[in-house]
């Protein structure tokens, strides 16, 4: 589920990602020109632009004026210097630059006197008197020009390079080129009113987004996608690979609730992990490092009842040999001990509440992959097995394939038997709950393996090894062991309280002959006591062989890490 | 729900950060930054914008020679061009058969702009040849004002065999003189009242060798020898003067330093007669609006005489390039 669900976030975000560098260059494509617009203010009739602003942001650019009520507007491009001295002391407005991107910055403009070459008498008409013209002769002169209330018509004017006039509207196209330009802007007539100007540019568009917004779109749409996948397969194969397991709905309906928390999401295997799984089984070695995973999300574990031969009774209390009990028993402490125990045949008694309790086999990698016995004795491919690996791994790592003989001999022989587990064996207990994903996280339902750190290499070919939780082994189990995985395993079992199995163990079977037998589907009888908090955690704990022992782990761990 | 918290949190820094270095992305405002204000003000007009203005003036031209109509030059005529112009409509119109008008090409040969941010505004024009192979015309035209156009203030004949001294190109563009400017031969003020006593006193002016021979002075003094003859015969007398107008002198630089000085000048003929009725030619009694004077007549001629000033130190003679000379009024009783 959370694999899926990432992956859906994954595709998510791929998606906006992909969609939003599209729209960066479609939907938000920055326009390809500028525009900005400047009204005159006040009441001035001119707008002047400031040197500069003509080639603000390109070098072409199209001037259009506008003038209320289709007013005469009259636009020109002359030098700086020109126009200033035009416009000299008319009120005017001074474009300045931009204000943003669509505004342009305006000031009242300045005064200015035409300068007057004063050293030089000019050429004056003969009816003008002679002699040299004062500043504010001139000044006197243009005032003079202009009537009341009308402006002046800068049309006509030689000094422009480029101009135009219209009623209401012009346009004009003005090309930088060297020197200091002013634009001109005035509206005529008696009752001039203020022109409106909009410079237009040119812009060179560019979409810097689109290109890698469209591939880390792409990566991650593939990137989710292909989570998805994985999550679905692993579902796919866990659905193929584990049988449920259906507790007894006659018996004891309430506490039919797996020993497991229910909600416990799973990561499948992927096929391909299966298939290695198998290739390893023949050769005797592990498969890929696989996440345990045990699938929860479905209804409760039911029984496949065809495979069962007979009338599944649950067994009661019925305390079944776990690997535990071989580890226990015929040798606590050494490695190959375990090998002996692993089977544990399962009656075909039913198990109700059984959760899933795959056989897990940490490889080399940390990983931890179901684990399906290899051996000549390993039970059937559908057998969910618990291994007991601090017993088994000893062995495997120096014959994986002998090891499983010698231990297995004894036990398999009673596929239908419960192995009794002799004693609580700590000391071969390592399992510890495990969360579907991860070793860390541990779903109740999930055995884990203390080897299963990453440091620890674990042989691939331990026999497979009936789980069989100790009737009586609850208070012995630490929770310390598995961490935070111990901690929610046992946060979950407070909250199925009623439903955490009891001290009876229950057989986990896997079957003797991996080929002639039928899958046999782990199961856990129910417990008639219900125990409360930790108890019953450890009782689910010792149901399920998962006693730790202390003192064996280590070696354990070191053989395996050095193979 | 702490958790769920810290995950808002979370989630708002990342869109804060993300806004905030998206917004970090956009372009910030371009602001203007125009070419520095130059050393020299550029040219005041570009080539194109004088052949602009050379094209309307002859056409404005053209319409008032086809009216004769004085007041269709307003627009582009002032000064002496102006003032030349409307004699001969006058005159044209008293006589009513065609007078040839003055040629006045306004096909540009070689442009002379000015360089100034200031007022008033001269550019020099060198005409190509008239078709009737008359010699090239030298136009000044000046802008007394922002507001105003370039007008054309006077057009002269290029004198022969002058070489017109080089100048800038219009794109550099001529720096404009003062009528007192410093480093020529003599100032673009004082050449006009030299030029003038050399008219008046001919060889014996302490300012012949400056100016030397020119066809110019060569006409006048045959002019007035005429005039001098009618006078002698009438009994009357016979003065003639020459006013520079040293106040509306304009005047550009050359490329070698020296000056191209345009100087208006009046001239003023008068004749007198001991009672004798004096009669006058058909373009005279034209302007006059009658045919004889009984006690005097006075011609007043207008027109331009373009010098060129040698830098100084350079050589010391002034060139008279180009000149017009027109009887413009006639006055008499």
């Amino acid at each position: 589920m959370r694999l899926r669900l990432t992956g859906a976030v994954l595709v998510l975000l791929g998606l906006v990602a992909a969609g939003t560098a599209v729209a960066s260059a479609t939907l938000w494509r920055p326009a390809d020109h500028v525009r900005a617009e400047a009204l005159a203010s006040g009441a001035t009739a001119t707008l002047v632009t400031q040197p500069g602003v003509l080639e603000l942001v390109a070098d072409t650019v199209t001037v259009r004026a506008t003038a209320p009520q289709g007013t005469r507007v009259v636009v020109a491009v002359g030098r700086e210097a020109d126009v200033r001295a035009w416009v000299g002391s008319d009120p005017h407005t001074l474009v300045t630059g931009l204000a943003d991107i669509a505004t342009l910055d305006t000031r009242p403009g300045d005064a200015v006197e035409a300068p007057v070459a004063s050293p030089t008498p000019p050429p004056q008409p003969t009816s003008t008197p002679g002699g040299p013209v004062e500043p504010d002769d001139a000044a006197e002169d243009t005032a003079v020009e202009d009537a009341p209330g009308q402006e002046a018509d800068p049309a006509g004017s030689d000094m422009w390079i480029v101009q135009a006039e219209g009623l209401g509207a012009t346009e004009i196209s003005w090309t930088h080129r060297p020197g200091r330009w002013s634009l001109l802007v005035a509206t005529t007539g008696t009752d001039a009113g203020q022109p409106t100007l909009e410079l237009t540019w040119p812009r060179e568009v560019v979409t810097p987004w689109f290109r890698p917004g469209l591939w880390i779109g792409c990566a991650l749409v593939l990137a989710g996608a292909a989570v998805i996948v994985l999550g679905w397969r692993r579902s796919r194969a866990d659905a193929a690979e584990w049988v449920d397991v259906e507790t007894d709905a006659g018996v004891e309906a309430e506490e039919v609730v797996p020993v497991a928390a229910p909600e416990v999401p799973a990561a499948p295997l992927t096929r391909r992990q299966l298939r290695e799984l198998e290739a390893a089984r023949g050769s005797g070695r592990a498969a890929r490092p696989v996440v345990p995973t045990v699938r929860r999300s479905g209804p409760p574990p039911t029984v496949a009842e065809p495979e069962r031969p007979g009338a599944p009774e649950p067994v009661e209390a019925a305390p079944v040999a776990g690997p535990a009990g071989a580890a226990p028993a015929p040798a606590p402490a050494h490695a190959s001990a375990p090998a002996a125990a692993p089977y544990v045949p399962t009656p075909p008694a039913p198990v109700e509440d059984a959760p899933y309790v795959p056989a897990f086999v940490p490889t080399r990698r940390g990983g931890v992959v179901p684990h399906i016995p290899s051996g000549p004795a390993a039970p059937a491919r559908q057998v969910p097995t618990a291994q007991s690996v601090p017993a088994s791994r000893p062995a495997p790592t120096a014959q994986p394939a002998s090891a499983p003989q010698p231990a297995p001999s004894p036990q398999p022989p009673q596929p239908t038997q419960p192995v009794q587990p002799s004693q609580p064996a700590p000391s071969v207990a390592r399992w510890t709950p495990t969360g579907p994903t991860a070793p860390a996280a541990a779903p109740a339902a999930t055995p884990v393996w203390p080897t299963m750190t990453p440091a620890t290499p674990v042989s691939s070919g331990p026999p497979p090894a009936a789980l069989a939780p100790e009737p009586d082994l609850p208070a012995e189990q630490s929770p310390d062991r598995g961490g935070s995985a111990m901690r929610r395993l046992l946060r979950r079992k407070d909250s199925a309280t009623e439903a955490a199995p009891v001290g009876p163990p229950e057989e986990v079977t896997p079957e003797p002959e991996p080929p002639t037998a039928p899958p046999v589907e782990p199961g856990v009888a129910r417990a008639e006591t219900a125990h409360t908090g930790t108890a019953s955690a450890d009782a689910w704990r010792a149901r399920w062989g998962f006693v730790e022992t202390p003192s064996a782990q280590p070696d354990v761990d070191q053989d395996g890490g050095e193979r | 729900m702490t958790g769920t918290r810290t995950t808002v949190l979370r989630g708002a820094a990342v869109l804060a950060v993300g806004a905030l270095s998206l917004s970090a992305c956009a372009t910030p405002l371009p602001t203007p930054s125009p070419d520095p204000i130059p050393a020299v003000p550029p040219p005041t007009l570009t080539t194109d914008q004088v052949r602009a203005v050379l094209d309307d003036v002859g056409s404005t031209l053209e319409a008032g020679d086809e009216a004769l109509e004085v007041d269709e030059l307003a627009d582009r005529f002032t000064g002496p061009a102006l003032k030349i112009r409307g004699a001969e409509y006058t005159v044209n119109l008293a006589l009513e058969d065609d007078v040839d008008l003055i040629t006045v090409p306004t096909s540009e040969r070689t442009v002379v702009v000015p360089t100034t941010d200031a007022w008033p505004r001269s550019v020099f024009v060198i005409t190509e040849q008239p078709e009737d192979l008359q010699s090239p015309r030298l136009l000044v035209l000046t802008q007394d004002a922002p507001r105003e156009r370039y007008k054309l203030w006077a057009w002269s004949r290029l004198l022969p065999d002058r070489q017109v001294p080089r100048t800038f190109v219009p794109e550099v563009g001529s720096v404009p003189l003062a009528s007192d400017a410093e480093g020529l031969l003599v100032t673009p003020a004082e050449v006009g009242e030299m030029y003038a006593d050399v008219l008046d006193k001919g060889d014996d002016s302490e300012h012949a060798d400056l100016f030397g021979e020119d066809v110019l002075r060569e006409r006048i003094g045959l002019v007035r020898e005429q005039y001098e003859r009618i006078a002698e015969q009438a009994g009357g007398e016979f003065t003639e003067r020459y006013r520079p107008a040293t106040e509306d002198v304009v005047a550009v630089s050359t490329a070698d330093g020296g000056a191209i000085v345009v100087v208006p000048m009046t001239t003023t003929t008068k004749l007198t007669t001991d009672e004798r009725e004096l009669s006058l030619g058909r373009a005279e009694a034209a302007l006059l609006g009658k045919r004889t004077v009984t006690e005097s007549a006075t011609f007043t001629w207008s027109g331009v005489v373009a010098f060129v000033i040698p830098p100084a130190g350079g050589p010391e003679q002034i060139t008279v390039l180009a000149a017009e000379h027109v009887r413009t009024a006639v006055t008499g009783t």
